[in-house]
């Protein structure tokens, strides 16, 4: 039974090129390869969310992203790739993310 | 004679499950990409299993005082060398080894508050199979192994710029870093009302922007929801929450992040305590 669930019947080759997941499953990978969900409560990715960060569930309704801009894609994409730049002294990290991967995420915490 | 037929359906059935497990194995249809996330299911089991191994396992170790200055002194020194990498700190990101790793190296932040101390230690001390995470019981760090106990355990309690600070020292800039932890105004709280502090939601609007699930409300998200807030680890993303600083925060939010959304409404220090203690549950 845990053999059948734990397969994954999916390429690796499509991420790497242009492939046909849509940007909100693309960005549902990256949260999860980026670790976001070990501080943040995350939909059907925090198993054992951290509650370092603030809970992200219904994120489309916040009107503010970190205590001051206002919530719309520029500025999530921005935070995502910034934090420290935006907010010195704040707790989220500068991961590196990349702008389009920034997007992707920003997709899929408004789908959630 | 129908137990021996149940006999041995159940040997047939279990030889084709050894058999289709060897197949299933070699063909190499399962995905080892660790840039995929296992399917939920397993993550739970997997999650489950490294629990209840870590608690059997260091159920007898004894843990000494960990609460001093040269413990954590020292264990911040390690903590960067070994640590750092793949879990990050306070504020700090993670070289890109810890990034794009699966299962993801967790922050650490809040490891006491999830494990028991003895659990941490053995953690470190034994490491933790496929999951990336090193045994460091052996090599020179297995000297110093309360060391980087006591530090994990005190980064519980540390802010980004606390964390900053407590480097400046480590490089003679910086003097008047407390490397132990603190009461952190816990029995400030005592005095305070929680059936007052709930009311004190109420009435200064707190629930027109933030959700608090045990107050009735608009179920509003201009700031963050307020529900299990006694979890949460940073107030304002950047100081940690405590009572002294909630209280300060609910107070005069501008003097802790200038800019915020969050206004002043003039509230008393005594209100603050009351709605900190209804808030923390306490």
């Amino acid at each position: 039974m845990l053999l059948f669930t734990s397969c994954q019947f999916h390429s690796s080759d499509d991420l790497i090129l242009e492939n046909n997941y849509t940007k909100e499953k693309k960005g549902k990978i990256l949260v999860a390869a980026y670790a976001c969900a070990s501080c943040h409560e995350i939909k059907d990715v925090s198993d054992n969310p951290g509650m370092i960060g603030p809970p992200l569930r219904d994120w489309k309704r916040r009107k503010y992203i970190a205590g001051k801009l206002n919530n719309n894609k520029k500025n999530l994409v921005q935070w995502i790739m910034h934090p420290q730049q935006l907010r010195p002294e704040t707790a989220m990290p500068d991961l590196g993310v990349l702008e389009k991967e920034a997007e992707e995420i920003s997709a899929y915490l408004y789908s959630q | 004679m129908k137990k021996k037929i149940d006999l041995k359906t159940l040997f047939i059935l279990l030889t084709f499950a050894v058999i289709g497990g060897f197949v299933f194995a070699f063909s190499g249809i399962y995905d080892i990409a660790a840039r995929f996330p296992h399917q939920k299911q397993v993550r739970l089991l997997l999650l489950a299993t490294k629990r209840r191994s870590v608690e059997f396992q260091a159920r007898n170790l004894k843990v000494p005082e960990l609460n001093t200055e040269e413990l954590i002194k020292r264990g911040l020194i390690l903590y960067q060398m070994n640590c750092l990498a793949c879990h990050g700190a306070p504020g700090i990101r993670k070289s890109r080894i810890g990034i794009g790793l699966n299962p993801n190296p967790p922050p650490l932040e809040k490891a006491v508050v999830q494990w028991k101390t003895r659990e941490i230690a053995w953690m470190i001390s034994n490491g933790i199979k496929m999951a990336g995470m090193p045994a460091f019981g052996i090599g020179k760090e297995s000297q110093e192994l309360w060391a980087l106990t006591a530090f994990v355990v005190r980064m519980n309690t540390i802010s980004p710029s606390e964390y900053q600070q407590m480097i400046a020292s480590l490089r003679g800039e910086q003097k008047d870093v407390q490397w132990q932890s603190s009461s952190n105004g816990w029995g400030r709280l005592k005095a305070a009302n929680k059936e007052k502090g709930k009311k004190l939601l109420t009435y200064y609007g707190c629930t027109s922007c933030h959700t608090i699930s045990s107050i009735p409300g608009p179920q509003a998200q201009v700031g963050p929801p307020l529900d299990a807030w006694k979890h949460r680890h940073y107030l304002a993303g950047k100081l940690i929450n405590t009572p002294d600083n909630l209280v300060k925060w609910i107070m005069d939010p501008e003097s802790v992040q200038p800019g915020t959304a969050m206004p002043d409404l003039k509230i008393s220090e005594e209100e603050a305590l009351d709605i900190a203690k209804y808030l923390y549950d306490f």
